[in-house]
């Protein structure tokens, strides 16, 4: 009773200072709107790092000795035969002399054909020979370019530097992480497109084609892509306005509903910069959701409007009396949705954990704007007669679908629908238990298989013998330890047992280097390609071996294991990383440590364990917040067990979905799966709210339905569909990721609407008494 | 600074010399490494290989011996006790075989290859050995880098070394031919032993390369062949040489005489050399991928197999057609 006293007094509160209040949104959305203008885009690469997890805090550690990360490199394609031709040549010098001065490259370390630091060896009769693969005198005649391929085979750069069929040449560059020209952090974005305009589409031509991969490129590409990700917001927006208008059939009643969605998204965006955050890439599906969930409520508040205005009250009474019916279950829903973003912080990536804030904040912005402003708003709206007659006709119209949707609460359809939940449980719990951790396909998964990147990617795998999918596994020795026989030999083997497991492609270590240097100090004789066990020779094998090549560092003590893998599909990862665990653990030495891990591979490893970790206690958090929230509000096992269990079947089937269409659970999908939880709640909490409200009044739960189905039901169905459309324009998306959610939002909106109007009823019709007083006060 | 560390292993060499006398035996040690069995063993490094009737047998690094008994289409990995580089090979019968390689190690087999036992190993010498020939069941002589030369007479179960000049070059293949031994050294170098390998004859082609193999043609010819695609003729035992153009500057490091009666010489780079005229002209082929090639064998089936930095591989028929 103190609940119903404190809702009337807010009540009173609130009405009674309409205006005061509609000054003061108007006046916190003007400022939120000029804090808006100072959002930026904030795509880091370190965002998207699990940083506590073992392996990245390895990657931290090393990652000043071994950039390596931030490489990008471009390959050069002959359309037509191969590169033995001057116009090729000219071509790649000139390409590499521009790549030499974009801004941020480490100018030092640039290497291709033309480069003065890519030189051959070769083994002649008094010793080793070498120079220039192109040599300084070189003139773009056939003999020049003769002696050139036959440099190229001696220097080894076949397949590194040079296409395997010498259809192709490349330019390998490393990017720095501060610009030495203004002292700032660098603008991948803005490499990026300098790489577009500088290199791309200067050189692209009838006879050679240009591919670039690399990370800078791939954040620009997905930036490129954030831009069309507003596009595709915007017409998810029009579509839902468009849809609102012909749900409400009066433009005011289409613009309030909207505007107080939208103000709810302008005071989201706008907290951003004031709490210092900016906009990442993958948080951009945000702002969508709180609108999203703005709509659903806002058109539940319009619909109780209208059905009191129907029932013959005036604009206030109508007002005040919504407020009344939706604040408790309205807040109730918001609150389970604010629950369901705080849980995704369990996630510890710095991205996720942006989004979990700014999303509550959002959510938590939606109970002033839809649950306060829209009522205040609302009492202002005369509604005239046309309006009374459009909707009675509406109401007309829909009779008939609400009488079929009623039959759910029957006992004989509800067996049915009870049935089929259970087929439906049977096939998410075989299906969803199918469900994979991270990426399944090829290319770069943020982009789409057939995005140019991905395609650049693939041209430059399929020409050169470049891995793109990297573990690399941190060997820690001591001091000097590369001159260690025992050391080396250690992760020699270590090398060649990883080489052995399933999923590598290929390994690379410095042992392996300093192998085919000493047969190259013997005359090249293989019978010599081993790590000599003699000190002094092993320092000749190894001293050639640049920081540079990333195999070793300054003080020779942390020696890399780079391990090429096939593809990055979990299980593949999974694989790998258990290997290697299981070796350390055999191979236990004081001076050798085998740390995971860095590499792109090595970051997929991090996430997916991180994400995996993650993904139960988050839908236990989640399952158990709402389920508290509704036991508070209905006090009721049953009632509780009828808007949980379509729920819980809900969220196994968008496993299944995900298993079946082999979208992996990951760093921007699992934060679908728990906020579609989210969603969720609200139509079941709305449509048992208001039912009980019929059923305390002495009705059937066939009639409480029934008019239920009337009021909440239209909303449900309707927000439901409308949302659906919107996002289901996603699906279109350059970027993969934002695809999936589409996938995914449009499912969950779709289903969960179905399972509040189809299965809650038919469970209401077995678990609620059939005692026509249950809830009586 | 190849000419510096030479250097400096002949000092050390030396002092060992003064160490040891001129003779000496060493005690077999056991170690507990054994070879890892490898899916990829097939892949790795292969270094020489022989076939013996319908069995083939290739040895390389980390102590993989592998066997095939169906022509080199499959291949079975050997329980060795040994993860040395495993330079050669060497079967006297279907029953009776050993290997040699890095650290000193001689492997022994009397059972075909199911079984392997160390019966010698020196790592502490830092030096290889590089080849092995049984003249008999119990006679035999392993060689190894710095004029390593060891010779056994109770089927390897001990060894004793000795040194056959003053020099101490690579001593890198030895062969036998009728009653005469030869073995292919470095700088320049070949020896010959009328006697069993009592006393050596120092051979000099004109060439200060090393050379990695020697290959007994028909009609007592030899070819002498090595570092930077030379390759040298003699039909008088290696007294007076001729040289002939293979038109490839790679190592070449063995030869084969295939079943239609012509001369293959494997190289790195991918090279192969076919002579169909005894040795006398060779027509080149180089492989796209410029693998580096061991050494050939040919099956009982005529399949033609390659080993060597890639593993172990069967061959085109047609690559040895041209001429």
């Amino acid at each position: 009773m103190k609940l119903n006293a404190f809702r009337t007094g807010l009540e009173k509160l609130i009405f009674n200072n309409r205006r005061i209040l509609l000054g003061f949104f108007i006046l916190v959305t003007l400022l939120m709107s000029y804090s808006l203008t100072s959002l930026r885009i904030d795509a880091g690469f370190n965002k998207l790092l699990p940083l506590e997890h073992e392996y990245m805090q390895t990657y931290v550690e090393h990652r000043k000795e071994f950039g390596g990360a931030n490489r990008i490199l471009i390959a050069l394609m002959s359309k037509q035969g191969d590169i033995f031709t001057p116009e090729f040549f000219t071509t790649l010098q000139n390409a590499t002399d521009d790549v030499f001065f974009i801004p941020g490259v480490d100018r030092a370390q640039v290497t291709s054909l033309f480069t003065p630091n890519v030189r051959f060896t070769e083994v002649v009769e008094d010793g080793i020979s070498g120079g220039n693969v192109v040599p300084a005198d070189f003139e773009p005649t056939s003999e020049g370019l003769e002696k050139v391929r036959k440099n190229i085979l001696k220097a080894g750069i076949l397949g590194r530097l040079v296409a395997n069929d010498f259809s192709g040449a490349a330019i390998s560059a490393q990017l720095l992480d501060v610009d030495p020209a203004t002292g700032e952090k660098l603008d991948l974005i803005k490499v990026s497109h300098l790489l577009e305009e500088r290199i791309r589409d200067k050189y692209q031509s009838d006879q050679v084609s240009v591919h670039i991969i690399g990370f800078a490129k791939v954040i620009g590409d997905i930036a490129d892509g954030a831009q069309r990700v507003i596009l595709f917001f915007c017409i998810a927006f029009a579509i839902t306005s468009l849809l609102v208008f012909l749900y409400t059939r009066s433009f005011i009643l289409t613009l309030i509903p909207i505007g107080c969605s939208l103000i709810a998204v302008i005071w989201q965006l706008g907290l951003l910069p004031i709490l210092g955050y900016g906009i990442d890439p993958m948080g951009l599906l945000v702002p969508f959701l709180i609108f999203a969930i703005g709509v659903s409520h806002a058109v539940q508040m319009i619909t109780a409007n209208t059905a009191e205005v129907r029932a013959g009250a005036d604009r206030l009474e109508a007002a005040k009396a919504c407020f009344r019916q939706l604040l408790i279950p309205g807040f109730i829903a918001l609150a389970s949705d604010t629950i369901g973003f705080i849980t995704i912080q369990l996630i510890e990536i710095q991205v996720i954990q942006e989004m979990a804030i700014t999303a509550s904040l959002g959510v938590a912005v939606i109970i002033l704007s839809n649950l306060i402003l829209l009522p205040i708003l609302l009492s202002y709206v005369k509604t005239g007669r046309r309006y009374k007659r459009r909707v009675d006709e509406q109401t007309r119209t829909l009779k008939p679908i609400w009488n079929f949707f009623e039959r759910a609460a029957e006992p004989k359809f509800a067996t049915v629908i009870i049935a089929i939940a259970i087929i439906l449980l049977g096939f998410g719990l075989w299906k969803g238990s199918d469900i994979k951790m991270g990426d399944m396909h090829r290319g770069v998964p943020e982009l789409r298989t057939d995005s140019r990147y991905n395609q650049d990617s693939k041209v430059i795998t399929e020409n050169f013998s470049i891995g793109v999918d990297l573990i690399t596994v941190i060997v820690e020795t001591k001091p000097d330890g590369c001159i260690d026989y025992d050391i080396m030999t250690a992760i020699d083997r270590f090398a060649w047992h990883m080489n052995n497991v399933d999923g590598v492609q290929s390994v690379i270590g410095l042992p392996g280097i300093a192998k085919i240097i000493n047969a190259g100090w013997n005359e090249g004789s293989l019978k010599w390609q081993v790590l000599p066990r003699n000190q002094a020779t092993m320092v000749q094998a190894v001293g050639y071996i640049p920081t540079s090549s990333g195999l070793l560092n300054s003080d020779c003590s942390v020696m890399p294991v780079a391990i090429f893998t096939k593809d990055h599909k979990a299980e593949t990862i999974a694989n790998i990383v258990a290997e290697v665990k299981s070796y350390r653990e055999q191979h236990v030495s004081e001076n050798v440590t085998f740390r995971l891990a860095s590499g792109n591979v090595g970051v997929m490893a991090a996430t997916n364990e991180e994400v995996s970790a993650a993904q139960f206690p988050i839908l236990l958090y989640v399952f158990g917040a709402v389920t508290l929230l509704c036991f508070y509000e209905f006090r009721s096992i049953r009632a509780v067990l009828c808007i949980i269990l379509p729920l819980a079947l809900v969220s196994l089937l968008a496993y299944a979905l995900m298993s079946i269409l082999e979208i992996g659970l990951k760093v921007s999908t699992l934060p679908v799966v728990a906020l579609g939880v989210g969603v969720g709640v609200d139509y079941g909490i709305y449509i048992f709210s208001r039912l009980r409200s019929y059923l305390r009044k002495g009705q059937t739960l066939q009639e409480a339905y029934l008019h239920t189905l009337a009021i909440t039901g239209n909303g449900v169905v309707f927000t439901g569909v409308t949302l659906a459309i919107g996002v289901a324009t996603w699906i279109f998306s350059p970027l993969k990721f934002q695809a999936d959610m589409g996938i995914l939002l449009t499912f969950m909106f779709l289903v969960n609407m179905l399972g509040a109007i189809l299965l809650l009823p038919a469970l209401a019709c077995f678990l609620l008494p059939k005692s026509r007083n249950i809830f009586s006060k | 600074m190849i000419k510096i560390f030479a250097q400096f292993s002949d000092l050390a060499l030396a002092i060992s010399v003064s160490l040891l006398v001129i003779f000496y035996s060493a005690s077999p040690v056991i170690s507990a490494d054994t070879a890892v069995i490898a899916p990829l063993a097939t892949q790795s490094l292969l270094l020489d290989g022989q076939r013996i009737d319908d069995t083939l047998v290739v040895v390389g690094e980390r102590g993989h011996i592998l066997i095939s008994e169906d022509n080199g289409s499959s291949w079975m990995q050997c329980q060795v006790p040994t993860r040395a580089t495993l330079t050669a090979v060497y079967f006297i019968d279907r029953q009776n075989g050993w290997v040699v390689g890095h650290d000193q190690v001689i492997l022994r087999t009397r059972d075909g290859g199911s079984s392997w036992k160390l019966v010698y190993e020196n790592p502490e010498a830092q030096s290889p050995l590089l080849d092995i020939l049984f003249l008999d069941d119990n006679h035999g002589y392993a060689i190894g880098a710095y004029g390593q030369f060891l010779e056994s007479f109770d089927a390897g179960s001990s060894w004793e070394g000795r040194w056959i000049s003053e020099d101490d070059f690579h001593l890198n293949q030895i062969v036998a031919v009728g009653d005469q031994l030869f073995i292919a050294a470095e700088a320049g170098f070949a020896y010959r032993s009328d006697d069993q390998g009592q006393n050596w004859t120092l051979l000099d082609p004109d060439y200060q390369g090393s050379f990695f193999a020697i290959f007994p043609a028909e009609h007592n010819r030899l070819l002498l062949f090595g570092l930077r695609g030379h390759l040298f003729l003699s039909d008088d035992a290696g007294e007076t040489w001729s040289t002939t153009t293979t038109g490839t500057e790679a190592s070449l490091t063995s030869g084969i005489r295939l079943d239609d009666g012509s001369i293959v010489i494997t190289g790195l780079a991918g090279v192969i050399l076919t002579s169909h005229d005894n040795g006398s002209t060779f027509a080149l082929h180089q492989d796209p991928e410029r693998k580096g090639f061991s050494q050939l064998l040919q099956a009982a089936d005529e399949t033609i197999i390659a080993i060597g930095n890639f593993g172990v591989t069967k061959l085109s028929q047609q690559i040895f057609m041209i001429k």
